[in-house]
């Protein structure tokens, strides 16, 4: 039993000091082998089809859903404008509107949305959000506007506890 | 003149409450069925109507402003806490449809669902 307790304080202990416990951005190796693993291996839905069109209601529809929470992460445009601490995560938070995200299929992105992705700070919504929902924000993520053209989350404003 | 005033006057009454009996059975006829909206479910989830029937949907929530929004049947109502909205739907085609809570409105909002079947 005291043996157990000893290697799992050990274990616990190197994987700290292997792996530290600080944030700092991943080097230009890590996120090479992290993008090609989440875009060739790990993300699902490749060959799932969007049954939302690209319409301009479903893009507003798609719009709105973002704005139910993804935004406090994401910004209202998709392009991280007003969130604070986009670029100190690890790794950042892209902009929607990256090739690297962009570059995703449709299937993927409603995959990722529903199932999360990891590594990232990036939630499973499944549950919270509707498979009509996920699939519109799919459509709003191909029609993100100019950056900086929805202003700041109202998250950000100051104004939590004002009357 | 007096005499024939006086029997105008009763006759208009009979007739006015005369009426109220076919207004109220016809407004009888309207099925009401109670909706209940709360963190994270409908309650009933899913009701069956009568093609070309008229219901009479009271919607109440029991917390946060929730909202009915079922496409395929042109509904899309909010729905808040005390404050009971009643709207009326005729559904003229047969077959399941689907509805959804269309209001953000915690962790489980996407698993708000509701459902009405609609049969000869």
């Amino acid at each position: 039993m005291r043996r157990d307790l000893v290697l799992a304080v050990l274990g616990c202990t190197t994987s700290l000091v292997l792996t530290g416990c600080k944030v700092t951005p991943p080097g230009r190796a890590e996120t090479a082998i992290v993008q090609w693993t989440k875009h060739t291996l790990t993300v699902g839905g490749s060959r799932d089809k969007n049954p939302v069109p690209n319409t301009a209601d479903k893009i507003e529809a798609g719009k709105q859903a973002f704005g139910f929470y993804c935004v406090v992460c994401h910004g209202r445009d998709g392009q991280n404008t007003g969130v604070p601490f986009a670029a100190g995560m690890s790794p950042p938070i892209p902009s929607l509107a990256s090739s690297e995200v962009q570059r995703y299929s449709d299937g993927q992105l409603k995959w990722i949305i529903e199932n999360g992705l990891s590594p990232s700070g990036m939630p499973a919504s499944k549950g919270t959000l509707g498979d009509d929902d996920m699939w519109a924000i799919v459509v709003y993520l191909r029609h993100l506007p100019p950056a900086g053209s929805l202003g700041e989350p109202h998250a950000y404003s100051g104004e939590e506890y004002e009357k | 003149m007096k005499p024939i005033r006086h029997t105008l006057s009763v006759a208009l009454m009979f007739g006015i409450f005369a009426q109220v009996p076919f207004i109220s059975s016809a407004q009888d006829q309207v099925r009401t069925i109670e909706i209940h909206a709360r963190r994270f479910d409908f309650s009933p989830a899913e009701i069956t109507l009568k093609k070309g029937e008229t219901v009479k949907l009271r919607l109440s929530s029991e917390d946060v402003p929730h909202s009915l929004v079922i496409p395929d049947l042109k509904i899309k109502e909010t729905i808040t806490k005390n404050h009971p909205t009643e709207i009326t739907v005729t559904p003229n085609n047969l077959g399941d449809f689907r509805g959804k809570c269309g209001r953000f409105c915690g962790s489980g909002h996407g698993s708000m669902l509701f459902t009405v079947h609609v049969k000869d």
